[in-house]
C-alpha cells in the first residue's frame, strides 16, 4: 500500500492566530517579504484558518489517495507527484470543477504568478487552481508546521499513521482492566 | 509579573491557572499557548472574560462576566473561599495584615449577589472559587481587562487579595501576573518614564533620592511630581502646557476619545498672547500624531539599534542592531538634542547609558551588557554576583506584610441607556499591534487581518436588522465610525467589541476617557454604544 | 547572509529571535531555541512582523513646520528649533509648561535618556508613557 503524506492540525491546540496562513503565503513567495509588501503582492495562502465561536482549525488538502479534484479535472492538470496531489498551473484553465469536488473545501483559485510579484509588470492574472503542495522542495518541510506557535500541526506520514492505527487496535482489543 | 513565564511549563494536575481579563492567545500568544499546554496536561484552567476567547473555549470553568464587574466577581469568589474555610490560614497569619477588613467587605458578596451584578451563575462563581483555592498552586494572570476601568486599581487589588487569601504569593506557579502589552512597557516604567519616580521607582519627592540624582547629573532637580498623560492633554487644552515631546507614541490613535485628543493637541492657546503650542514627534512613520507636530524627528526601529528591553517578567534582554538605521538610532538623537540644549551628554553608546543608569537604579545595579551575553536577567539584581530574581515576595513581601485592601464594587463610568443601548469593549487582534504603525506595514500581517469589524451577538444583530458583513455605523457620545458587522457569539448579548489598530476606522474615536482616579488609566473596556445598519 | 540575535519588538513576552539579513534587508526571523521565554517558537508578529523596517514610508529626514506645512530640514535645524522653542517656553512659563510622552516601544537606554533630558535639562518631572493606558 502506498499512502500519501499529509498535514493536519489539531483544533485542541490551535489558537486561531493565522501564523500558518502567513507562513504558507511567505513560503511560496518567489521574492522577499519586504519586496512583496513594496509591490503589494497578492496574499495567497494554500490553507485557510477556520474560526468559529466553538473551535478553530486550519483546513488544508489531505492529499487524498483517490483525489476527487484530480478525478474531475477535465484538463488532467491535477496529478499525484511524490505522494502529493499537485496542480500543473500551465494546464489548468480555471474551470473550478476541483473546488466543487473537494469535500474539505481545500481547493482554491488564485492568480497565477502572484507569488512572483513584479512591480514593473503586474501579473495579467490567469486564475488557476491553488492548493497545499506540502511545501515540496522546502528544506524545513511544510512552512505551516514550522511556524505554528501552538505546535498544532502534524505531518502524518504513512508509517506513523500505520503505527497509530496498530496501537489503537491493540488498545481496542485489550481494554485496560 | 511576580513570577516567571516558563513556570507555565511546570504546572501539573494539582495546579490552577486563573486568566482574568486577558486574551492571552491573541495578545501574548506564547504565554497563551503555554497556558493551553498546561491545561492539556491536566492543569485546571479558569477563565474570566466577557468574550469567548480561545482560552475561554478551552477553560474548565468560564466565567462570562459583564464588562466592568471584576470586583464583584472576585469578591464573590472570596466569599465562597471564606465561608467554606478554603483560605490559607497560616499564610494569612504569617504574611499579611488587614484581613479583618477584607473579611467584612467580602462577606457582603455572597455568590448570589455577585451573580446579580456579574450575570455569572452563582454556582459557577462558587465552583471557580473552590477550584482556585483547592489547587496546590494557583497563579492569576491578567491584562488590560483588569486595568482599563475606572476601577482598575480596585480590580488589581482584588486580584492581589485573592492571591494573599489563598497563599499564592512568593512561590513558584503562583502570584499576581500582569502580562504587559508592549515589548518595553516594563522597562519604560523601570527607567523612570513616569511623573512621580526616578529610575527604579525612587520617588522624586524624596529629598535623599533627589540629592543622589542631583549629584550624579550635576544639576538641581524638581521635587514636584509631574503630569500624567491625561493631565498633559488637559494642560494643552487649557494652556498650562505649551510644549510636548512625543517619543514613539501615537496618542491620536491610542488614547481614548481621540476627537478630544485632537482638540487638545491642535488647540491654539486661549490666552491673549495667542501663543501656539509646540509639539515634537519622534517616530518611524508620519503617524496621525506626527502630522500635527511642529518638528518631526525620524526614529529608528528595534532592528536598527543596540540596547535592552525588559519583558513582562522583568527580564532584561539585549536588543542588537541588525541593519543600518534609516536615520539615526534614537539614543543618539536624544544625546544630540541634549547637547543642542546646552547640556553635556557624551555617551560612547547605549552601554555607557546603561552603565550610568545602573549606578543610580539599585534593582538594575548588577546587570551589565557583558552578563546579558549569557542571557536575560530578571531584576531585582543588586550586584554582579546576584543571579536575578525570577519570583518576587519570597518569604516576605517587599513592603513587609502583604496588605489586604478591601474594595467594594463600583459600576463603570458609562452604562447602556436608551440612546446608547449596547456595551462596547475594546482590545487587540493577534495580527496587529497597537495603532498598527508597524504591523499594518507588514505584508503578511496586514494581509491576514486587513480590516476592522465590530463583533456583535446574533440576537442584537437580528433586532437591528444587521447581517454578517453588513456595513454598520457605530456611535458613542464621543464619535462615530463605519465598519463591518462580525455577527458572532464570541461576544455576549448586549456587548460589542472593536479593536484600535485601524487608522481608517479608529476604535478610540468611540472610547471613554473617564479614568481610574489613582492610576489615571482610562476605561477603554466599557462604554455605551449605538449600532445601526449603514447605507451601503 | 548575516545573522543577529535580538529581542522581539511587539508584546511583553520578550521572545528572542535571529534576524537574517541579506544585502542590508531583513529576510527572515527565526526563533531562538536556547532561551527562557520562547523555546524555539514565535508568534505571527514575531515571525512575520519585521518588514515595516524597510517600508517606503519610513521617515528619513527631520521635518520642521514652516508656514503651516512640514518641510524637510537638517538635523541641526530641527534640534535648533526644538532647543530654541523649549528655552523660550521655559523662560516665559517655567519648565512645567513642557512635557514628554516616552515610549514603551523604545529601549531602556532611550527611556533613561528622555527622562534625564526632561528632569535634568528641561527641569520638570512631566514625563509619562503609555503604561498608564
Amino acid at each position: 500500500m502506498n499512502m500519501s503524506t499529509f498535514v493536519v492540525a489539531n483544533p485542541r491546540k490551535c489558537i486561531a492566530c493565522k501564523s500558518c496562513e502567513i507562513a504558507c503565503a511567505v513560503a511560496h513567495l518567489k521574492t522577499t517579504v519586504a519586496t512583496a509588501g513594496a509591490v503589494d503582492a497578492p496574499f495567497q495562502p494554500r490553507l485557510c484558518l477556520v474560526q468559529t465561536p466553538l473551535a478553530a482549525m486550519p483546513v488544508q488538502c489531505r492529499q487524498c489517495e483517490d483525489a476527487p479534484c484530480a478525478a474531475i479535472c477535465p484538463a488532467r492538470a491535477i496529478t499525484r507527484r511524490d505522494g502529493a496531489v499537485v496542480v500543473d498551473t500551465d494546464r489548468c484553465f480555471g474551470c473550478k470543477s476541483c473546488m466543487l469536488a473537494c469535500p474539505f473545501g481545500a481547493m482554491d483559485m488564485a492568480a497565477a504568478g502572484g507569488e512572483a510579484p513584479d512591480a514593473a509588470a503586474p501579473a495579467k492574472a490567469r486564475t488557476v487552481a491553488h492548493k497545499c503542495d506540502l511545501c515540496a522542495g522546502r528544506p524545513g518541510g511544510p512552512a505551516c508546521v514550522e511556524a505554528c506557535p501552538a505546535l498544532a500541526f502534524v505531518v502524518v506520514r504513512p508509517d506513523e499513521l500505520q503505527k497509530t492505527v496498530a496501537d489503537r487496535r491493540r488498545a481496542a482489543a485489550m481494554p485496560p482492566a | 509579573m511576580t513570577n516567571a513565564i516558563l513556570e507555565l511549563k511546570e504546572f501539573t494536575v494539582r495546579d490552577a491557572i486563573f486568566a482574568i481579563g486577558t486574551n492571552a492567545t491573541d495578545c501574548h500568544p506564547l504565554i497563551g499557548v503555554y497556558m493551553l499546554e498546561a491545561h492539556a496536561r491536566g492543569t485546571k484552567l479558569i477563565v474570566a472574560d466577557p468574550r469567548r476567547t480561545e482560552l475561554a473555549k478551552h477553560a474548565d470553568i468560564w466565567l462570562r462576566h459583564r464588562p466592568g464587574t471584576d470586583v464583584a466577581l472576585l469578591n464573590g469568589m472570596m466569599h465562597v473561599i471564606l465561608t467554606e474555610s478554603l483560605m490559607d490560614r497560616d499564610f494569612i497569619a504569617a504574611r499579611t495584615e488587614n484581613f479583618d477588613a477584607l473579611r467584612e467587605t467580602v462577606l457582603a458578596y455572597p455568590p448570589e449577589r455577585a451573580s446579580a451584578i456579574t450575570h455569572v451563575p452563582a454556582d459557577k462563581i462558587a465552583a471557580a472559587a473552590r477550584m482556585f483555592a483547592r489547587a496546590e498552586n494557583a497563579a492569576t494572570y491578567y491584562t488590560m481587562g483588569i486595568t482599563q476601568h475606572v476601577t482598575g486599581v480596585d480590580n488589581v487589588l482584588s486580584v492581589s487579595n485573592l492571591a494573599l487569601l489563598t497563599g499564592n504569593l512568593g512561590k513558584p506557579k503562583a502570584g499576581v501576573n500582569p502580562l504587559r502589552g508592549q515589548n518595553n512597557v516594563q522597562g519604560a516604567c523601570d527607567m523612570g518614564a513616569l511623573p512621580n519616580v526616578f529610575p527604579a521607582y525612587q520617588p522624586v519627592t524624596d529629598d535623599k533620592i533627589r540629592e543622589k540624582f542631583e549629584k550624579a547629573w550635576g544639576v538641581p532637580l524638581s521635587g514636584k511630581p509631574g503630569l500624567t498623560i491625561p493631565d498633559v492633554l488637559h494642560g494643552l487644552e487649557h494652556g498650562s502646557v505649551k510644549a510636548l515631546f512625543i517619543f514613539g507614541e501615537n496618542p491620536m490613535r491610542s488614547d481614548p476619545d481621540i476627537n478630544h485628543v485632537k482638540h487638545c493637541m491642535e488647540n491654539v492657546d486661549f490666552s491673549p498672547l495667542k501663543e501656539a503650542r509646540f509639539i515634537v514627534v519622534q517616530d518611524l512613520f508620519l503617524t496621525e500624531t506626527a502630522e500635527i507636530a511642529d518638528v518631526v524627528l525620524p526614529g529608528a526601529s528595534f532592528a536598527e539599534k543596540d540596547g535592552t528591553f525588559s519583558n513582562t517578567e522583568r527580564r532584561v534582554q539585549r536588543v542588537r542592531q541588525a541593519v543600518a538605521p534609516v536615520g539615526k538610532p534614537d539614543w543618539l538623537i536624544l544625546t544630540e538634542l541634549m547637547r543642542a540644549m546646552g547640556t553635556k551628554a557624551d555617551y560612547a553608546g547605549p552601554e555607557a547609558v546603561f552603565d550610568e543608569m545602573r549606578t543610580l537604579a539599585p534593582s538594575y545595579a548588577g546587570i551589565s551588557y557583558a552578563r546579558l551575553e549569557q542571557g536575560g536577567i530578571p531584576w531585582p539584581c543588586p550586584n554582579e554576583s546576584h543571579p536575578g530574581t525570577p519570583i518576587l515576595h519570597v518569604g516576605k513581601c517587599n513592603r513587609g506584610p502583604g496588605l489586604f485592601c478591601a474594595v467594594d464594587f463600583k459600576p463603570p463610568a458609562e452604562n447602556p441607556d436608551e440612546s446608547y443601548p449596547l456595551i462596547l469593549t475594546t482590545g487587540r487582534v493577534a495580527a496587529h499591534y497597537h495603532t498598527g504603525t508597524m504591523t499594518r506595514r507588514c505584508w503578511g500581517l496586514d494581509a491576514a487581518h486587513p480590516e476592522e469589524s465590530l463583533e456583535i451577538h446574533p440576537e442584537d444583530a437580528a433586532r437591528l436588522g444587521i447581517a454578517h458583513d453588513d456595513p454598520i455605523r457605530v456611535t458613542t457620545r464621543r464619535g462615530t465610525l463605519t465598519t463591518k458587522a462580525n455577527v458572532t457569539t464570541r461576544v455576549p448579548v448586549g456587548t460589542t467589541f472593536i479593536s484600535f489598530h485601524f487608522s481608517e476606522t479608529p476604535g478610540n474615536i468611540l472610547t471613554n476617557s473617564a479614568a481610574d482616579p489613582i492610576s489615571k488609566t482610562p476605561e477603554y473596556k466599557v462604554c455605551a454604544v449605538r449600532v445601526e445598519r449603514a447605507r451601503a | 547572509m548575516e545573522s543577529v540575535v535580538t529581542t522581539c519588538p511587539y508584546c511583553g513576552c520578550g521572545c528572542s529571535f535571529t534576524l537574517n539579513v541579506e544585502g542590508g534587508e531583513i529576510v527572515s526571523a527565526v526563533p531562538q531555541v536556547d532561551n527562557v521565554v520562547n523555546l524555539g517558537r514565535l508568534c505571527l508578529k514575531g515571525r512575520f512582523g519585521f518588514d515595516f523596517v524597510h517600508h517606503k514610508d519610513r521617515l528619513r529626514t527631520p521635518l520642521v513646520r514652516r508656514n503651516g506645512t512640514l518641510e524637510e530640514a537638517t538635523w541641526d535645524e530641527a534640534y535648533g528649533v526644538i532647543a530654541e522653542r523649549f528655552a523660550d517656553i521655559r523662560k516665559k512659563h517655567g519648565p512645567d509648561a513642557i512635557a514628554a510622552f516616552s515610549s514603551a516601544r523604545c529601549t531602556n537606554e532611550e527611556n533613561y535618556l528622555l527622562q534625564k533630558l526632561m528632569r535634568a535639562v528641561v527641569g520638570t518631572n512631566n514625563i509619562d508613557h503609555c503604561a498608564r493606558l
